[in-house]
């Protein structure tokens, strides 16, 4: 079978890339605000994990001198607000969300039921920071190579040429980012970006992180 | 000759659990008194009404006394003992000293001792416990119950109406207060009469009544004088004399104490100050009541709730039952319960209303969170809670009911029932909450209530699974 022409190879890539660019730009933006969110979650995780710290040392030492005596007010409403802020922050631990709020209704819970429930929700922050870091990783790490596929598609489409690792190391996209998108040349001399890798993958699907 | 025990009850047809009001006893007085400190702190404005007008009116004696109107002042304080009331302190029989005349007496010469107290005036009647040797606990008793006499009889007529009890027409009473001339008339007046020497029968609140009033002399002398009799040395003195019954210098030690107190009236101000700052802890007695008979009691209500019929044509039995079981499980917590009560204009009807005059955690938290001076019920007969009774009790929640509101029906509400309640929970603001109280948790608040327990901790649960639910 004769291979096709390089016009009919040009055109395809053109399609591809045409076809292809409004979605990487999509997914880009959804892995930005995956990112940001990582970056709120960061902190907030932090931000928590220092309340509950100090707060469940302090209901710990009240809870061994007096178990069975109740939280102050300013105490529950601060407990509350930490089950409430990490109820909000950790949505897919099955144990955090099954935490409650404290409803006084004229009588403030034990300090030994507090400890309790501090003590879950610092293990519940312990378990979401083990896995954030790892998640926040893969998504920066596919957040690098969607953007590198978005600049070999603007570059073909402006410059109606394939770009080389070179070209795309010079605008500040080094080969690690994309390494499974990269094509050598028959004779193993020169890399280039893989364009028609485009046509045998469904970028949503390869760009979807599951948590 | 039948033998009729004396501490018997003079109303057989109504429990002493359920009844509002304290059941006189066939002949002897409930070891009893109205303490004027509980009308004083409580959220029921009529109540405190009623304090003002005892305060008021005995300054008032005390204005006369100070313009050296004696005549009148003697006139106006004039307190014989209540007998109506069956309350006292008389340990046999019925009625007491009898000394209208005696206390008029002494309470115009302990003024008269006291230019300080003259001047001043007071801020509770139990003062004069402080300030006069022969004033004691009765006296307060008696002090109030003269000048509350015609709120009493106006509540007497309403229980009697309440519990079916009967009515004589035109009955003699004497002593009323009639506080817009400030003076004493004679009346006839519609009462129950007791059934076995025909006279008349007088109903007090059990929310107002003490076996010592809150604020009392032995109270006084603990807090005021103990340490400064330690620090005289002479403490060990003065037990060896209290030991001593009827010895003439234990009534001499209280002469000492009501004389320095006339004189040093900070003393009195300091420790009314102590008393009304743990006014919380000022609750109505409950010793009278018969724990023998609360078993029985349970199984009778709880044997007429499970063997009445579902279907509205029981539903003014149903209301009924409700409102006996409610007052035995929270009375006197939940006051002067009513039923069928009208709004002004007519136009809406509540099955069942309380006042909510607690100091228990969930009944105050209810009262400052939800603004529920007033509990109100409405009762279903029914299977099933429909929409429409959901928004006929959230209709009915606002300022004047508080938003809190009970629905009592048979059986808990299906998921569809639960989720219009949350929506009216969702959509309003102030939130309104309605709790559906089915006959298993009247079974299990009753039980509680056998085992000793506080049955609004059931009312407390529910209340907290709901907004956990909401959360």
């Amino acid at each position: 079978m004769a291979r096709p022409s390089q016009k009919v190879i040009d055109d395809s890539i053109e399609k591809l890339c045409n076809k292809s660019l409004p979605l990487i730009e999509e997914i880009i933006s959804n892995l930005q605000s995956r990112r940001e969110g990582f970056g709120y979650s960061r902190k907030q995780l932090a931000l928590l994990q220092s309340v509950s710290e100090g707060l469940y040392e302090e209901v710990d030492k009240l809870s061994k001198k007096a178990p069975a005596e109740s939280l102050t007010d300013l105490a529950l409403t601060q407990v509350n607000d930490v089950i409430r802020e990490t109820k909000e922050l950790i949505t897919e631990d099955l144990y955090i969300q099954r935490l409650n709020e404290f409803v006084a209704a004229g009588d403030n819970p034990e300090h030994r039921d507090a400890v309790i429930v501090l003590r879950q929700i610092r293990q519940g922050l312990e378990r979401f920071e083990t896995s954030l870091k790892p998640l926040s990783e893969k998504v920066s790490n596919k957040l690098h190579e969607a953007e590198a596929i978005q600049a070999a598609l603007q570059y073909y489409l402006t410059q109606k040429d394939q770009i080389s690792i070179e070209e795309m190391t010079e605008r500040g996209f080094p080969a690690l980012y994309y390494s499974e998108w990269i094509k050598t040349d028959p004779y193993g001399r020169e890399k280039s970006f893989n364009y028609l890798r485009l046509d045998k993958i469904d970028l949503e699907n390869y760009f979807s992180i599951l948590i | 000759m039948e033998y009729i025990n004396p501490r018997a009850p003079l109303l057989n047809n109504v429990s002493q659990y359920q009844a509002d009001f304290v059941i006189p006893r066939v002949g002897v007085d409930i070891q009893l008194g109205i303490d004027p400190f509980l009308m004083f702190k409580s959220r029921d404005e009529e109540f405190g009404h009623l304090h003002s007008l005892i305060l008021q009116t005995f300054n008032y004696g005390i204005e006369l006394v100070k313009k050296n109107k004696l005549s009148e002042a003697r006139s106006l304080f004039d307190f014989p003992e209540v007998d109506e009331i069956g309350l006292g302190y008389t340990k046999k029989g019925k009625h007491g000293a009898g000394v209208g005349d005696y206390l008029s007496e002494l309470i115009i010469e302990t003024l008269l001792d006291s230019p300080l107290l003259l001047e001043r005036g007071i801020r509770h009647i139990e003062e004069m416990q402080l300030v006069s040797l022969g004033i004691g606990p009765d006296r307060i008793s008696d002090i109030s119950g003269n000048l509350i006499k015609n709120y009493l009889i106006l509540y007497t007529q309403k229980q009697c109406e309440l519990w079916n009890i009967p009515i004589v027409k035109d009955v003699p009473i004497s002593h009323i207060f009639d506080s817009d001339n400030l003076c004493w008339r004679d009346d006839y007046i519609d009462l129950p009469v007791s059934p076995f020497d025909q006279t008349p029968l007088i109903f007090v609140p059990r929310r107002i009544v003490r076996t010592l009033p809150w604020i009392n002399y032995d109270d006084y002398f603990k807090l005021e004088f103990s340490a400064f009799l330690h620090a005289k040395k002479v403490r060990s003195k003065f037990n060896a004399l209290k030991h001593t019954a009827d010895n003439p210098r234990e009534t001499l030690q209280k002469s000492e104490v009501a004389a320095l107190s006339r004189k040093e009236i900070q003393r009195i101000d300091r420790y009314i100050q102590i008393k009304e700052d743990s006014a919380e802890n000022a609750q109505p007695s409950t010793r009278y009541l018969d724990e023998s008979t609360i078993l029985l009691e349970i199984l009778d209500l709880k044997k007429r709730l499970s063997e009445l019929p579902i279907g509205t044509v029981k539903s003014f039995e149903y209301q009924r039952l409700i409102f006996e079981i409610f007052n035995f499980l929270f009375e006197p917590e939940l006051i002067d319960g009513e039923l069928e009560v009208r709004t002004i204009d007519g136009t809406e009807r509540r099955d069942i209303v309380y006042t909510n005059d607690s100091d228990q955690s969930f009944w105050t938290y209810l009262r400052d969170h939800h603004s529920s001076v007033l509990i109100m019920l409405e009762t279903k007969n029914v299977d099933q809670v429909d929409f429409s009774h959901i928004n006929q009790v959230a209709t009915y929640l606002g300022d004047r009911m508080g938003y809190i509101g009970f629905i009592v029906t048979r059986k808990q509400g299906e998921i569809n029932q639960s989720r219009k309640i949350y929506s009216i929970y969702n959509d309003s603001h102030p939130r309104k909450i309605i709790l559906v109280i089915s006959d298993q948790d009247i079974f299990q608040m009753l039980d509680m209530k056998n085992r000793g327990e506080n049955p609004m901790r059931h009312l407390q649960k529910m209340y907290r699974i709901f907004l956990t639910k909401v959360q």
